[in-house]
């Protein structure tokens, strides 16, 4: 009975996360809505409960993104889950603070993972036959403004929640063999 | 976080990315489209409608421009519409005079976008019709009447996946309409513009040509509107020319399109 209302939790969590990033993405302005609220999730996520879960939510999510991309299979999904995993080895074994800096950094860390990965993967299975200097352009702008607005929000959304949620605060340090 | 689990979890991945190959994964796909398709439909509706189709002033002045370009541009269609009425009972005239069989094959289907793209480098969007409704591969999906705006790269039972003319893998065959019918190719990629290629060096284009596509490719037929040409660039000793158009529909804020299922 635990278990399955821990997972109607997560559901109706994931529910909330992919409605609220239709409204970011159809509803705000250039460049706000390049705002990656699934990030967010993962990094506070990651700092809050330090549990590796965070990884098969992560695979769910691009999983979903899978289905409407008309790039080969798996050119979104691995580059995700490769850049959540890495995010979490690093905060586990490299960042071991708990600081509304760490977040914005693995936040920054994690997009740039995944994006950088996407964009390998195009190059070396030759997909890019017909990619223009103006789509890279506008790639890379987009991808400054996401690790910019998507780390200043993970940042300022750490730094309230450890004012006010003891599971974020800076003195709780669980040590992870 | 052992390496035996990061194993797992790759292993986790490609199985499922087989799977997803072989079709086994079709019945969860399905379901969670439908989930996603409820609330990305919902929430896209609503922003096309609080952001609006037509364009933002900034102020009385630029208002008042629009206005009187908008004047001007009813009355020559004015003109137009009479002229073309006119050209369109002869042609009819003419086609009874030699025996010609009416070619009025073409069948729609309603679509509403529900979604935009996923990805990063790809312009694309998402409609409310799949292979049920008869929906295929490369088929154009135009709006407005007659706007050509991109064909079906992705189907599924209930939704497609429709890539946009200015998505950077989109290439079509186009005539525009001046005195010598120039051809070319009309590629996207290049922002909110295309780029039309290949025209012969020796034909004239004009700022404000209309372009249309060709009817030289299998599933396109001819007459679909594409846009107007804004720049023209002609270099010397250059074996053909290059003309920046503007697509006369905003591709980020369509809601209906149409499928042509036949052509």
């Amino acid at each position: 009975m635990k278990v399955l209302l821990k997972i109607l939790k997560m559901i109706i969590v994931m529910s909330l996360l992919f409605l609220f990033h239709f409204f970011i993405v159809f509803f705000l302005p250039k460049p706000i809505n390049t705002i990656n609220i699934f990030f967010i999730f993962f990094i506070l996520f990651i700092i809050g409960w330090e549990k590796s879960v965070i990884v098969w939510l992560a695979w769910l999510v691009f999983y979903v993104f899978e289905l409407y991309a008309v790039t080969p299979l798996g050119f979104i999904i691995v580059p995700g889950v490769l850049s959540v995993i890495v995010v979490y080895l690093l905060y586990i074994n490299v960042f071991t603070n708990r600081s509304w800096f760490t977040g914005a950094a693995l936040s920054a860390i994690a997009i740039l993972i995944n994006r950088l990965a996407y964009l390998a993967l195009v190059y070396t299975l030759n997909y890019s036959s017909g990619i223009s200097k103006i789509v890279l352009r506008n790639f890379f702008t987009d991808l400054f403004w996401e690790i910019t607005l998507t780390s200043a929000a993970t940042g300022l959304l750490f730094f309230l929640l450890s004012k006010k949620i003891n599971r974020f605060g800076r003195d709780k340090v669980q040590m992870i063999f | 976080m052992r390496y035996r689990n990061i194993i797992i979890i790759f292993s986790v991945v490609f199985i499922i990315i087989l799977l997803r190959h072989f079709g086994a994964t079709g019945w969860a796909d399905r379901k969670i489209r439908f989930l996603f398709n409820l609330g990305s439909s919902a929430v896209y509706n609503i922003s096309v409608s609080y952001n609006g189709g037509a364009s933002r002033f900034n102020s009385v002045d630029d208002l008042k421009k629009g206005y009187v370009e908008l004047l001007d541009k009813y009355n020559k269609n004015v003109v137009d519409q009479t002229e073309l009425a006119l050209l369109k009972e002869e042609n009819a005239g003419l086609r009874e005079l030699m025996g010609f069989l009416e070619r009025n094959d073409l069948s729609f289907l309603g679509a509403e976008v529900i979604s935009k793209s996923s990805d990063a480098l790809r312009n694309t969007i998402v409609i409310n019709r799949g292979s049920k409704d008869g929906v295929a591969m490369n088929m154009p999906v135009i709006t407005g009447g007659g706007f050509y705006i991109g064909k079906i790269r992705k189907v599924e039972l209930n939704s497609s996946v429709v890539q946009l003319i200015n998505d950077q893998y989109s290439k079509i065959a186009a005539t525009v309409l001046n005195n010598n019918k120039s051809i070319g190719v009309v590629e996207g990629g290049f922002g909110l513009s295309l780029q039309m290629n290949f025209i012969p060096q020796n034909e004239d284009i004009l700022v404000g040509n209309d372009v249309i596509t060709s009817g030289l490719e299998a599933e396109i037929p001819y007459g679909l509107i594409l846009g107007r040409v804004d720049i023209v660039e002609k270099e010397p000793y250059q074996p053909f020319q290059k003309a920046i158009l503007s697509p006369y529909i905003d591709l980020n804020k369509i809601r209906t399109v149409s499928v042509l299922l036949s052509s």
